[in-house]
């Protein structure tokens, strides 16, 4: 009687899903993440986000970068839908060309976390021991900071810029993925068959390749679809305070910055920016919800 | 018990000395002379720059620099403020209350909203009424807390002009109705991942044979959410409050600048762009050690919660 | 040419507005209503001298309802260290310049009157100062003020164990001080040293009760201030309020106040706005009566209501520029540097980023701040083509086609360094924005203070900016003697012995005159080698409740004489 936890958290098990069983996981998963309609417009909200960025320049009505000095502040106007900001720049074609930023940064700083994060828990799980303690001793001096002091430091030492906010988002993102790691590697080295691998005298790199990782990879795609949304959200709050993206570039964090001293007599510069931050934000959230669902509903992520 | 706070109290020793190295070399590499810095300043002239380096021994080898940090941090020292000329633990003692009283505030928010969403939206178990909770939940989370700052500040300073009311003060320090917006935005967020915690952590615990039992019991549906499930559907939130403290305390920063607000996150950032390196070691070595402690009050609590966890 | 002929125009006005505020004190008062604020912010800048002349006159008015009241004054930077003697910052005078008197008061014009001195002399060689002190005044703790009290403070300031970062400065070649008698006090320069009047007159050299010095020791005095002037410090948390409260015993204001005797304000407290988006909410929402900083758009709208007044005050010293190093190319080339001058749209910058509010800045000092020569004015009027043509001159050309000029495969390209105060940031989008008409790049990177001033000592800048209040012209010889190219704050790495030698003889020179003179050849020649691009004379915006009566501002252009002002019921 006791059930088990399904997609939506609390429908009864039907004939269907005990159907899927048969098939494999990964299938199951795909299906179970096709029928989450919230998961579902998440991705689409996101693919329509891309295409919007990556066809920016053809979409775009005006140059992001050209001041128009003439025709700062302007409100939404058929001219400007979403108004100008102080230079004259044309929000709306901003908006689009911030996009590619905000969406590369989120991206490249999570591949950043991830690689080093899923590397150090596979040592540190795998191997345990001296090396173990080291690496979590490490992780636990990264975990005693806040994530965005850390990634203000991490800023301040290298300088303000695109590439530095990247590096800093993703090496305050470690420690997530480290820990996540190691504690499936932990509870995955008691399975049989990776004790059996071991036995039969397979080289560590092959049981930590091909019994291991496919255990844990579940867990750290849902964990790094969210962090791409926690890490667009630091990487703003970096260019909000103003230690993140160079002027003129477009992103998001740093219009709404750049915006915040004329919130009164011109809002439209901080409120589409930051809808905009939201909208993305939201739909990776979305989606990787959905994704959880899918995989294990009761990952603890 | 007493032996495992003891042992996780050890372990937070090597940690904080690595937290305070890592901090005295990231501070170091960060570029700026604070000396130029003081005099540009002012309109000083130049040939006061070496004089000054002395005087705030700036001129030290590196590890002479390091050991004279460390044995004064064993002490609980952490000098003067390059900038600020004040005694770092003073600054501290002046600028913590603040911060802790907003990440309370923060969390009183939270949890009120968060509980309330949560049980709710369990209750209601895929009505609308979840639906719209777990929307506004989810949007929480994605909400930039800046953001929202900014619209609120908006929205109030608006209605002041034109009506000429003030709702509520928006920016500075004072007495409680100083700490309603700011806690409102830093609690947003939370509480929308705690409504989502919340929610499913009830859901499953509502499913467990007890419930049922008690519900067979004739015990009123009030009584089996309140005593038994919500108790139960206690601990994983417990984890996640530790955990989102940290938050609360990093997001304090933005906050504090936002709202114009004193405060430790706001010091540090000052410190770390003026490159006062006392201050900046003082208040993460502060932060770090209030972190760690909360984590382990969160592991204690447990045991509080579920009688079945024992440590030893 | 039209645009010249403005210029005479405004430089007119302003002469006759001068007289008149020069003359007017004792005359009837004018009801001038705000309305012609709003008509400020259309009108070029200069104008608004207008508008400060008429809040004086309107206070001169006889009320004779009692005076009192409770004030909240909005500062801007959270005040780094309050001790007048160690900080630096201009914001420690905002709320002192309240709590102590200086030995010698400087008015808004320039003009040097008593203080705590009755009367000086300075010696022929400019080495030996002597004050004649009051002896009628005592300090909040009831402690004497006397020649032994000026002597302390100045033994403490130039104590070398004794940290600090701005008054120590403005002593000069100190020697030591001599107390002649209980009233009379001599202080020794080894070299002569003409700013010394200036100095006394500013905050940094207050006079502080040696009683409470001694009591509380160096650590805790600035908690615990006492002065002699018309408020006493009742109330300091550190980065959150200050409280000063009256000086009932006050009797010894300088003459160009307004009244005599007791302070009229009962209570003033002092809050801080770091953020510039929230100065003018507060001061909206009757929060604050007086802020500091606001920004000029929130300047602009205030402007139209009836219920604020502005009061733009020039702030002396340097205006706000970039420096351009001459040291590395293509800036090293004089053709490229002027380029960038006669090129620059500065009138664009002013109106689009500051409504207006500020002046275009011609040389390296503020037309506000004694020594200014107005020969630097019109030397480089807006002129693209010019520019264009010197820059073709010097063999720039745009080759490839992109928009931007090139020289042997090489971009003409600076390195911008910014920072976060001033509206940088802004102005270096719009200056980017700006030079792409002239097919000059800009890269720019915003840095923190420290990171920006270790750049520039590195040299890896092509510009980079700086204004530094002062009400002294010697502030120049920090900035641009060659002195201080390897270590020091002369970015525009220029040597020229000729610059130096003026600059040297007009911290020597006592003769005020002559001194002028210099500093006037020194600014000529800065501005002919295009070694900085002036931008804006500094202004700041101070935004008042229509309320509060008899608000003025020192020379420093920082600091409220808030000993006349009252709020009107």
């Amino acid at each position: 009687m006791t059930a088990v936890a399904k997609s939506s958290g609390c429908s009864v098990e039907d004939e269907r899903t005990r159907r899927m069983r048969a098939e494999s996981p990964w299938r199951i998963a795909l299906r179970i993440l096709v029928r989450n309609r919230v998961a579902m417009s998440g991705l689409a909200i996101l693919v329509i986000m891309s295409l919007l960025a990556v066809l920016a320049p053809a979409i775009a009505p005006y140059d992001p970068d050209a001041v128009d000095i003439l025709h700062q502040l302007e409100a939404p106007s058929q001219a400007h839908i979403l108004g100008t900001d102080l230079y004259g720049r044309d929000i709306f074609s901003r908006i689009l060309y911030g996009g590619r930023i905000t969406l590369v940064v989120g991206l490249i700083a999570v591949g950043i976390a991830a690689s080093i994060g899923i590397v150090l828990g596979l040592i540190a799980g795998f191997y345990g021991g001296a090396l173990d303690s080291i690496i979590m001793r490490l992780v636990d001096v990264l975990l005693a900071f806040p994530r965005i002091l850390l990634a203000l430091s991490i800023v301040g030492m290298l300088g303000p810029g695109l590439l530095n906010v990247m590096v800093a988002v993703g090496i305050a993102g470690i420690t997530g993925y480290a820990r996540l790691v190691r504690g499936s590697v932990l509870s995955a080295k008691e399975n049989v068959y990776v004790e059996a691998a071991r036995v039969v005298g397979c080289p560590d790199h092959i049981i930590l390749r091909r019994h291991l990782l496919p255990n844990i990879i579940g867990p750290v795609i849902v964990l790094a679809t969210l962090d791409v949304a926690a890490a667009i959200l630091s990487a703003s709050s970096l260019s909000f305070l103003g230690l993140g993206v160079q002027p003129p570039t477009a992103e998001w964090g740093a219009m709404l910055n750049e915006g915040r001293q004329y919130l009164r007599t011109a809002p439209w510069i901080t409120l589409f920016p930051g809808l905009a931050i939201m909208i993305s934000v939201l739909s990776i959230n979305m989606l990787g919800d959905g994704l959880r669902d899918a995989l294990d509903p009761r990952m603890k992520i | 018990m007493l032996r495992y706070i003891q042992r996780r109290l050890l372990i937070m020793i090597p940690v904080l000395w690595g937290v305070v190295t890592l901090v005295f070399f990231l501070m170091y590499m960060l570029p700026g002379d604070p000396a130029a810095t003081i005099l540009a300043q002012s309109g000083g002239k130049a040939e006061a720059i070496e004089k000054l380096r002395e005087q705030l021994g700036l001129n030290d080898p590196l590890p002479v620099q390091y050991m004279r940090f460390l044995s004064n941090a064993v002490r609980g020292d952490f000098g003067n403020s390059i900038f600020l000329r004040q005694p770092v633990m003073q600054i501290i003692a002046e600028n913590l209350p603040a911060t802790i009283e907003l990440a309370i505030g923060a969390l009183v928010v939270a949890l009120a909203i968060g509980f309330s969403m949560g049980i709710l939206a369990a209750l209601k178990c895929n009505t609308w009424v979840d639906r719209l909770c777990m929307l506004t939940a989810i949007a929480g989370v994605s909400m930039p807390n800046f953001w929202l700052a900014l619209l609120i500040m908006y929205l109030i300073s608006a209605i002041n002009t034109y009506y000429g009311v003030l709702i509520l003060p928006i920016t500075g320090q004072g007495g409680i109705q100083h700490l309603i917006v700011p806690s409102i935005v830093l609690g947003f967020a939370v509480s929308g991942s705690l409504a989502r915690l919340v929610r499913s952590s009830m859901l499953e615990v509502l499913r467990q044979e007890y419930i049922t039992t008690a519900r067979a019991k004739g015990l009123s549906r009030r009584v089996v959410i309140l005593r038994h499930a919500l108790r139960n559907a206690l601990i994983p939130v417990v984890t996640m409050l530790g955990l989102q403290f940290g938050y609360l305390l990093g997001g304090t920063v933005i906050i504090e600048t936002v709202f114009s607000r004193r405060g430790l996150g706001r010091t540090i950032v000052d410190a770390i762009v003026w490159k006062d390196l006392p201050v900046v070691q003082g208040a993460v070595f502060v932060t770090a050690t209030t972190y760690m402690l909360v984590n382990l009050l969160v592991d204690i609590s447990y045991a509080v919660i579920d009688p079945r966890i024992r440590y030893s | 040419m039209l645009r010249y002929r403005l210029m005479v125009g405004v430089v007119l006005v302003a002469l006759v507005a001068g007289l008149l505020a020069g003359c007017a004190q004792p005359a009837t008062p004018q009801v001038v209503t705000v309305k012609e604020t709003v008509v400020v912010e259309k009108e070029v800048p200069v104008e608004k001298e207008v508008v400060k002349t008429v809040v004086v006159e309107k206070v001169v008015t006889p009320t004779p309802a009692p005076k009192g009241g409770e004030l909240t004054y909005g500062l801007t930077l959270i005040v780094s260290d309050i001790d007048p003697h160690s900080g630096a910052s201009s914001e420690l005078g905002i709320f002192l310049t309240s709590v102590y008197d200086p030995l010698v008061w400087r008015d808004q014009e320039g003009n040097f009157h008593p203080g705590l001195a009755k009367k000086w002399e300075i010696s022929e060689d400019g080495k030996v100062y002597t004050f004649y002190l009051r002896d009628d005044v005592k300090f909040h703790d009831g402690t004497p003020f006397n020649a032994q009290a000026v002597k302390f403070n100045f033994d403490r300031i130039t104590n070398p164990n004794f940290k600090s970062n701005k008054a120590k400065y403005m002593m000069g070649p100190y020697d030591h001080t001599e107390v002649v008698d209980d009233y009379t006090v001599k202080v020794y320069f080894k070299e002569p040293y003409a700013p010394f009047l200036d100095s006394v007159s500013q905050v940094y050299l207050a006079i502080a009760s040696p009683k409470a010095l001694q009591e509380w020791g160096d650590e805790k005095y600035r908690e615990h201030q006492v002065g002699t002037g018309p408020f006493m410090m009742s109330e300091y948390v550190a980065k959150d309020h200050i409280v000063l409260v009256k000086n009932p015993d006050y009797n010894w204001a300088p003459e160009f106040m307004m009244h005599q005797g007791p302070a009229y304000l009962d209570k003033i407290t002092f809050r801080f706005y770091p953020d510039a988006a929230t100065r003018a909410p507060a001061l909206e929402s009757g929060e604050v009566q007086i802020m500091g900083e606001i920004p000029p758009v929130d300047a602009n709208r205030l402007m139209a209501d009836p219920r604020f007044v502005i009061y733009p005050v020039d702030i002396p010293g340097q205006s706000l520029q970039f420096f351009i190093n001459t040291s590395k190319p293509p800036t090293d080339d004089l053709r490229v540097r002027q380029a960038l001058l006669y090129g620059l749209d500065r009138e664009a910058i002013i109106n689009g980023i500051f409504r207006a509010l500020s002046p275009i800045a011609h040389g390296p000092l503020g037309r506000k701040t004694p020594g200014y020569t107005s020969q630097v004015e019109g030397m480089y009027p807006f002129d693209l083509e010019k520019a264009k043509q010197l820059l073709a001159d010097a063999g720039w050309k745009d080759t490839n086609g992109d928009g931007i000029l090139d020289k042997g495969g090489q971009d003409l390209a600076l390195n911008t360094i910014l920072m976060t105060w001033g509206y940088l940031p802004e102005i270096g989008t719009a200056m980017q924005g700006l030079y792409r008409q002239l097919g000059v790049k800009l890269e720019t990177q915003v840095l923190t203070y420290p990171a920006a001033l270790e750049a520039a000592s590195k040299n890896e800048h092509h510009l980079i900016p700086m204004a530094i209040s002062s009400s002294d012209p010697d502030i120049l010889s920090s900035y641009f003697h060659s002195r201080n190219i390897e270590k020091g704050f002369a970015w525009s790495r220029y040597s020229d012995p000729e610059l130096d030698q003026w600059l040297d003889e007009g911290a020597r020179t006592m003769d005020w005159e002559k001194r002028a003179e210099l500093y006037a050849k020194a600014q000529v020649r800065i501005m002919e080698q295009a070694l900085i691009i002036p931008i804006r004379d500094y202004v700041n915006l101070n935004g008042a409740s229509a309320k509060v009566k008899g608000l003025r501002y020192s020379l420093q252009g920082w600091f409220p004489w808030l000993y006349d002002v009252y709020i009107e019921q």
